[in-house]
């Protein structure tokens, strides 16, 4: 196949590698990662603004609510809702944490951010402290980029000594200790109650909710939990305000966003785009379907959202709500392209074996569910499938979404039910003839 | 608290603000299907069996962690409710042996019970089931057939909640995750029977007990603990003429729903072949079994002789202090009968200089359950845990409420002992010595004197 032809992008990149509408990933050639380079492409303009004009936290967050800025986490919630929701007065300590736990199978944009442009994450995150009030902040990095972690590591450094954390920032009374955290690579740390025990020492798993991490969060206290590319993009917002964040987006999805494109495309890789941005643009960023092949499916926003299509993929806009309209979920970002050389049961199983081996096992239809969807589903793809097998999934899928603690039971469900809704023929033609559709020759 | 008005399966009900739904329908009579949740320990929502269906929520709400709030209305028997709970029974199932019949729990087992009422006649699994290791936990727990955890996690909160020690936890991701304890060790909690009672199902079963017999052929008799100075109230369960074993009868002034193991397993001396069972005398230089009849004369001739000898004053009774009371005024009955005022229980103790000028009894001075909400303790020459587990465990509570423990330690090292729990081998900040406190030891304090002194840490 002309996989061959793909090389990975190694720095430096030529100029708007990340797409012409890169607001956080602007200018970024892949070196120009270090405190030096942040300041020259106006970095920390932003927090130094707030700090000597001595804005009201009230107005960054209604700024912030105005931007229409949605998490970028996956689940899309408005950053600055979440902002205001951190109890006004509390005396006690309260904590900032950035969700780096990016283990989302397709999502690679965190681990971009980080390591080319780290500054805007940490400007970001004193920024938002700022707002709520908050003294202490970590950053939980995802345990299987160990190079981003000790990049991060060494930003800090630098904001340290230039005085943009620790304490009396900028010479004003506003003090903020960052620190880096590594977990170790579980993906269910990427829930963010989960990532909250992992970071007290514990076993990484779901809290059951409520209580929300607003009330009792890190070590019980009032904490605030956002996505390394919401925090990114905090200091254009701040900068060029709100209002126009959101006209760069659709109303109700404010800005720009970074979408990991992976799977059968010419230029696999990720791209910064406005909100809104039709699919079929997209795709052509990352250079098309890779040898002009036709697109059957898309998963738009990371492995553990229903399947796209092709066709009603190439209608679709990449914003919260048109991809929610498309049935889908835009999720983390991370744009799965599957031509027509993909045999949908194979991927599915794919799917379903990470849920399996990702599940923590602390309830019980998560616990039980993923290994016997992933069991069935392998049965299928090795031919020993029956008939009755595609309703037993999806009555599976049904005992298991939205009984959960978490949403990693929703995850491993959804993908099951829409591939088996969009492909059925697919799953059907491996039952009845115990091999695939896909012909061997394509 | 306020009050807040919800309704139950069409039941209205009245319930303070801040509790579950679980806690609204238990006190109405409404019994809404669990394993994990338990009234002693902390809400854990992972087994899900309790899912029901609430007005206005799109989804099912487990009801052991649902906060009930003013117009609640809550289904537990609708459809989407035991659609749900039938779910969840099915994924619970497919992974359980369903060795009921050689199993010890079978008769007293949750799941059991629940999978009549939710479960199917025949699974929809029809893979191979998982297989767990089996472990050695010590002589007293049996966890030999792990593969019927349902992971209910009980067990791992009993230790860090009440026991004060975690001696098991659940390791591993998914469906490799298993209750174990960590590498190798045993389980050596005083209260780790109460683990058995716990399981919801089979995994965690008492070694002692293995096999012996089934819970229906038992008939019940109330007693009193011999061990733990409390009078923990239990339940002997016999088998004709022998006691098979022995499990907490619930009274929430002593022992809860908990009993300690020198409690729960010291009927196996009963059964045990180097008892005595039969009247002997020595005669000759020989050992020589005679009835009842015979010994008792003999003793009451010997008795006899003695007074007409020496006088009743020679005559004297110690009695165990494990007597219950009413066995030691029986004891005191007869030797005042005999004309001798010698009796006593106080089998250790060598100075009775106080003795009237103290009035009354020497007691603890409160009822039992007051002791979770004491502002100070000052324990003195006690190793508490081992003494007395189920005191220890209620000052536990008192100290996690942040309340401050002293000890006055009889040996140092029995100090750095009693610090060990949380597992760790030194002394707790809660846990000081008050020996280097100069004004030294102070009667334990009521819940009147300290109320606004009720720090975190103990002052001395």
């Amino acid at each position: 196949m002309s996989a061959a032809t793909f090389t990975p992008m190694t720095p430096p990149f030529a100029p708007g590698a990340y797409g012409p509408d890169a607001q956080i990933m602007k200018d970024i050639d892949g070196l120009n990662w270090r405190l030096a380079d942040y300041l020259k492409r106006g970095g920390y303009d932003g927090l130094k603004k707030i700090l000597a004009e001595n804005v009201p936290p009230e107005k960054i967050i209604a700024e912030m609510k105005t931007s229409a800025l949605r998490g970028r986490g996956g689940a899309g919630f408005p950053a600055g809702l979440k902002w205001s929701f951190m109890p006004k007065g509390y005396t006690g300590q309260k904590y900032l944490v950035c969700n780096s736990d990016e283990g989302e199978p397709g999502t690679f944009k965190d681990r971009d951010i980080l390591r080319y442009n780290p500054h805007s994450v940490i400007e970001g995150m004193a920024i938002a402290a700022y707002a709520m009030g908050i003294t202490v902040g970590y950053n939980y990095i995802h345990g299987e980029i160990w190079d981003t972690y000790e990049r991060f590591e060494e930003a800090l450094d630098e904001a340290r000594a230039a005085g943009y954390l620790g304490d009396r920032i900028q010479g004003s009374d506003f003090s903020f200790q960052l620190h880096a955290f590594h977990g170790y690579g579980a993906y269910i740390c990427g829930e963010e109650t989960a990532l909250l025990e992992s970071m007290e020492g514990k076993k990484g798993q779901p809290r059951f909710k409520p209580p929300f991490p607003a009330s009792f969060g890190l070590y019980g206290k009032p904490t605030t939990i956002n996505n390394t590319e919401t925090f990114a993009a905090v200091p254009w917002i701040i900068n060029h305000g709100g209002e126009a964040y959101l006209r760069l987006g659709k109303p109700n999805n404010g800005g720009t966003k970074i979408f990991s494109v992976s799977g059968d495309v010419e230029r696999p890789g990720n791209y910064e785009v406005n909100m809104g941005t039709p699919f079929a643009k997209l795709l052509e960023m990352a250079g098309g379907m890779r040898g002009g092949r036709k697109l059957k499916g898309c998963i738009p926003g990371g492995s553990s959202m229903p399947v796209v299509p092709g066709d009603i993929m190439m209608e679709c806009d990449m914003d919260y709500d048109s991809i929610a309209k498309a049935g889908s979920m835009l999720g983390s970002g991370a744009v799965i392209i599957m031509d027509d050389t993909r045999c949908m049961v194979k991927s599915l199983l794919r799917l379903a074996y990470f849920y399996y081996e990702e599940s923590c096992g602390q309830c019980t239809p998560c616990r039980e569910g993923t290994g016997w969807l992933y069991r069935v589903i392998n049965r299928i793809e090795h031919g020993e499938g029956r008939n009755e097998d595609l309703d037993l999934l999806n009555s599976l899928a049904d005992n298991i979404q939205g009984r959960t603690i978490c949403a990693l039971g929703d995850a491993a469900a959804m993908p099951v039910r829409a591939f088996i809704k969009h492909y059925r023929d697919e799953f059907q033609h491996h039952i009845d003839h115990k091999r695939c559709l896909v012909p061997v020759y394509v | 608290m306020a009050q807040i008005n919800i309704e139950i399966d069409g039941k209205a009900v009245q319930v303070p603000a801040g509790q579950t739904v679980m806690d609204a329908a238990n006190q109405i009579g409404v019994y809404i299907p669990h394993f994990c949740y338990h009234k002693k320990l902390s809400i854990a929502a992972n087994c899900r069996m309790c899912l029901v269906q609430i007005e206005k929520a799109p989804k099912p709400m487990p009801a052991c962690a649902t906060p009930v709030a003013e117009g609640m209305k809550v289904q537990t028997h609708s459809e989407q409710a035991v659609t749900a709970q039938k779910g969840v029974m099915e994924f619970l199932l497919i992974n359980h042996p369903l060795d009921c019949p050689i199993c010890d729990q079978g008769g007293e087992c949750q799941l059991q019970d629940l999978a009549v009422g939710y479960g199917a006649s025949a699974s929809r699994y029809q893979e191979d089931k998982r297989v767990v290791f089996h472990k050695n936990v010590g002589p007293l727990i049996s966890m030999e057939e792990m593969t019927r955890c349902i992971h209910c996690t009980r067990c791992v909160r009993f230790g860090q909640e009440i026991a004060g020690i975690m001696e098991l936890g659940m390791s591993g991701r998914g469906e490799h995750a298993e209750i174990q304890s960590f590498v190798g060790r045993t389980v050596d909690s005083e209260l780790s029977g109460n683990m058995i009672d716990l399981c919801p199902v089979g995994a965690l079963t008492s070694k002692p007990f293995r096999y012996q017999a089934r819970t229906w052929e038992l008939a019940r008799r109330k007693s009193i603990a011999p061990h733990d100075s409390l009078g923990s109230n239990l339940v002997v369960q016999v088998k004709g003429e022998r006691v098979m074993r022995v499990l907490p009868l619930e009274n929430e002034a002593l022992n809860e729903c908990w009993l300690s193991d020198k409690d729960r397993f010291s009927y196996e001396g009963l059964n045990s072949p180097d008892r005595l069972t039969a009247p002997m005398l020595k005669q000759g230089g020989e050992w020589k079994e005679v009835d009842w009849q015979t010994a008792l004369r003999y003793v009451a001739e010997g008795l006899a002789g003695i007074t007409k000898e020496h006088g009743a004053d020679a005559i004297a009774a110690l009695v165990s202090p494990h007597s219950t009371l009413e066995e030691m005024a029986l004891a005191a009955q007869l030797v005042r009968g005999l004309g001798s005022d010698n009796v006593d229980f106080r089998l250790r103790q060598t100075d009775f200089r106080a003795d009237g000028k103290r009035r009354g009894a020497p007691w603890l001075g409160m009822p039992v359950a007051d002791l979770n909400s004491l502002d100070r303790i000052l324990v003195v020459g006690s190793f508490l845990r081992k003494d007395h587990p189920l005191v220890a465990a209620r000052l536990r509570q008192a100290v996690k409420k942040g309340r401050g423990t002293q000890h006055r330690p009889r040996h140092r090292r029995r100090l750095a002992d009693a610090g060990a729990r949380q597992g760790n081998r030194r002394p707790g900040p809660l846990w000081r010595s008050a020996g280097r406190h100069p004004r030294g030891a102070r009667e334990v304090e009521g819940r009147g004197r300290a109320g606004g002194a009720g720090g975190g840490h103990a002052d001395g």
